[in-house]
This record gives C-alpha cells, structure tokens and sequence, in this order.
C-alpha cells in the first residue's frame, strides 16, 4: 500500500507524466441554503472510516428495498460500511451493520 | 444506486482509486454480486486514463486513452444524452470532469471506448482542486440534473445545469460548503458529497464524507473519516 501511495503521489506531483489541472471558473458564495453541519452518529458512536484509513464516500438509499433508506460509507480500504435506519421518517437513527456483504464475503474492491 | 442492466434491480457503483469503475450488481432483497470492473463497449476496463497494474504494481496508461495523465477516480451515472440510458460522469484525481457516453442501450450498457471532457465556455470543467468527486441531483428542482462535487479541500460545489433536455451545460460553480478549516469540531478535507433526502422533509440534504489526521491522546497521529449532514433549509 504504502508503495503504491509513493507512486500516486510522485505520479500526480508530475513525475511521470504532465499534471492535468484545469483553471477553476470564478465561483459564487454560498447562498446559505444549508443548516451547521452535524456529525453522523449511530449506536456506536461517531460513523468513522478511520479503521479503514478514512476517506468516507456515503450513500443514502434503500439497499434492500423494504422502503426504509440505509447508509452505506465506503472507504479507502476498499469496503463499504453498512448501517441501517430503525428510526422514524424525519428521525433516521443509524445502527453499525458492519460491512456490506458480497457474494457471501465483505464486498471489498483493491483500492490500491 | 443505478440500474446499468434494466433487471429492475439497482446495481452499487463506485470509482476506485485503483483508477477503474466498478458494479456490484443488485440481486434484489439487499443482496449483491462481488465486485466486477465496468468495461467498455470493446470489452476493456473502463479506464479514464492511468490506471495501477495490480499484478505488476505500477501504473500504466489505458491503451489508446485520449487523456493518459488522468486518474479517473470517482464516477456518477446519468442520462447526459437523455436517450433513455445511463452515461457516466467520470472525476479525476487531478479534479477534472469527464463524459463517458453509453452508447448501448439501458437493458444494454455499451460504453464508448474514450471520454470527451466536459467544458464550461471552452474550458475542462475542475471541481476546483485535485479529488475531483461528482453527483448529480436536481437541486433546484427544475427538472434538469445538475452536478455537485467534493474536492481536496473539503467544499462541495454545485454547477446548476443550465441547458435543455439531452444537452446539458453548466455555468459558474456555488460554492455550498466552503473549503475545511481543518479544525478538529468542523468537516474535513477530501469531502465526498451525496444528495439525499435525510430527514425526510421534502428537501434534498447532503451528506459529506471527509478525511482528517488528528493526534489521539497520546500524541500519535490517527485518520478519522467521518459523514456530516447538512440539512436543506430551503426548499429548492
């Protein structure tokens, strides 16, 4: 792992190969249409990628199509952290699943 | 979640940093199949450029690939064309924005064997900075997709499609969460944005995933990865 993160780092700061960066068109401020952010939590504790080196991706959909929406957060490893929601419509209340199966093993991608 | 095959059954999707896209597809009752690499219509991994050579460790450019210096990362599937299937909105490492058409069918995907940059008055759309991390959702609910991303520094931007049915086109990015802080109480860096109606009040939300290096009790350096909620305040 650690060597191949040598090599996307050497690889994006230019070693290999040209950096590809587009100029960022001038922006606008946020119109403020977003409430504080709050930190997702479930039944044990902060939702964290961290065992897995981070870098949470979410997902909010009905994964089993029992019409109630889960959270799905993949991660730098590679894996997809499963919780599900017992809560009420307008209150979700997130429990760890642990990782989400595949084919009757953790779905795991080789994330490099 | 997208339906790639027409089975009915939404498949699971994601960009890898591995620099490939893949499909978990949908058994129905929440079940899915390992992981399988996206090909293209030629019967190639679907590849932006660069891609990391598992068996040999190195990376490699994509044969043929238009843009080689490209990572492609991150993926968002939609019906850019609007011909009934799904194309992909492909990011970049370096946090750039790429299409890849379908030109199959949405029973039968067959991706082009390249991807066309998306431009903005000329110029490659950038999320902004490297991470390039799209979605798309209707967010001001008219009826056209529109595309948000996450990046590096840990905003979200939002580029309000501005075009007709089957030609989209993008103006000037908002910025709708603003770029870390990195303090300890506050998101993250690397953020990666999903659109979703949290608290079920009608109104689309994000949530956004980051990525942070903080010191623990003993002063020895730990990655947190965590999911924050940012809640509509307004109807679209």
């Amino acid at each position: 792992m650690s060597q191949n993160f040598a090599a996307l780092v050497a690889l994006v700061a230019g070693a290999q190969t040209p950096e590809v960066r587009a100029p960022e068109l001038q922006s606008t401020p946020s119109a403020s249409s977003l409430a504080a952010p709050l930190r997702l939590e479930c039944d044990t504790g902060p939702i964290d990628s961290g065992a897995y080196r981070a870098h949470s991706g979410p997902l909010y959909a009905d994964l089993d199509g029992d019409g109630k929406r889960e959270l799905l957060v993949g991660n730098f490893k590679g894996y997809f952290q499963r919780y599900d929601n017992i809560g009420e419509a307008g209150a979700p209340k997130l429990v760890s699943k642990g990782l989400l199966q595949a084919g009757g093993q953790d779905a795991f991608l080789h994330n490099w | 979640m997208a339906d790639f095959d027409g089975d009915g059954r939404d498949d699971l999707y994601t960009g890898c940093f591995d620099g490939g896209m893949y499909v978990l597809a949908g058994q129905g009752a929440g079940k899915f199949a390992p992981p399988t690499a996206m090909v293209d219509k030629s019967g190639s991994p679907l590849r932006l450029g660069q891609f990391w050579h598992h068996e040999e460790s190195h990376w490699s450019a994509a044969a043929g690939a238009k843009f080689p210096a490209e990572i492609g990362i991150a993926g968002a599937a939609v019906d850019w064309d609007a011909d009934g299937d799904l194309d992909l909105i492909l990011g970049s490492y370096a946090g750039n924005f790429y299409l890849r058409s379908n030109l199959g069918s949405a029973k039968s995907p067959a991706f082009a064997t390249d991807s066309t940059p998306i431009e903005v008055a000329g110029v490659l759309l950038s999320a902004g900075g490297p991470h390039a991390m799209p979605t798309v959702a209707d967010w001001d609910g008219d009826g056209r997709f529109d595309l948000l991303s996450g990046c590096d520094d840990g905003a979200v931007r939002l580029w309000l499609n501005l075009g007709a049915p089957g030609t989209p086109k993008f103006g000037a990015p908002t910025v709708l969460v603003e770029p870390s802080n990195k303090a300890s109480d506050a998101p993250g860096l690397r953020s990666q944005v999903a659109v979703c109606d949290f608290d079920a009040d009608g109104r689309p939300d994000l949530l956004v995933g980051d990525y942070r290096v903080q010191k623990d009790a003993a002063g020895k350096n730990v990655s947190h990865g965590y999911v924050w909620w940012y809640r509509r305040l307004t109807a679209p």
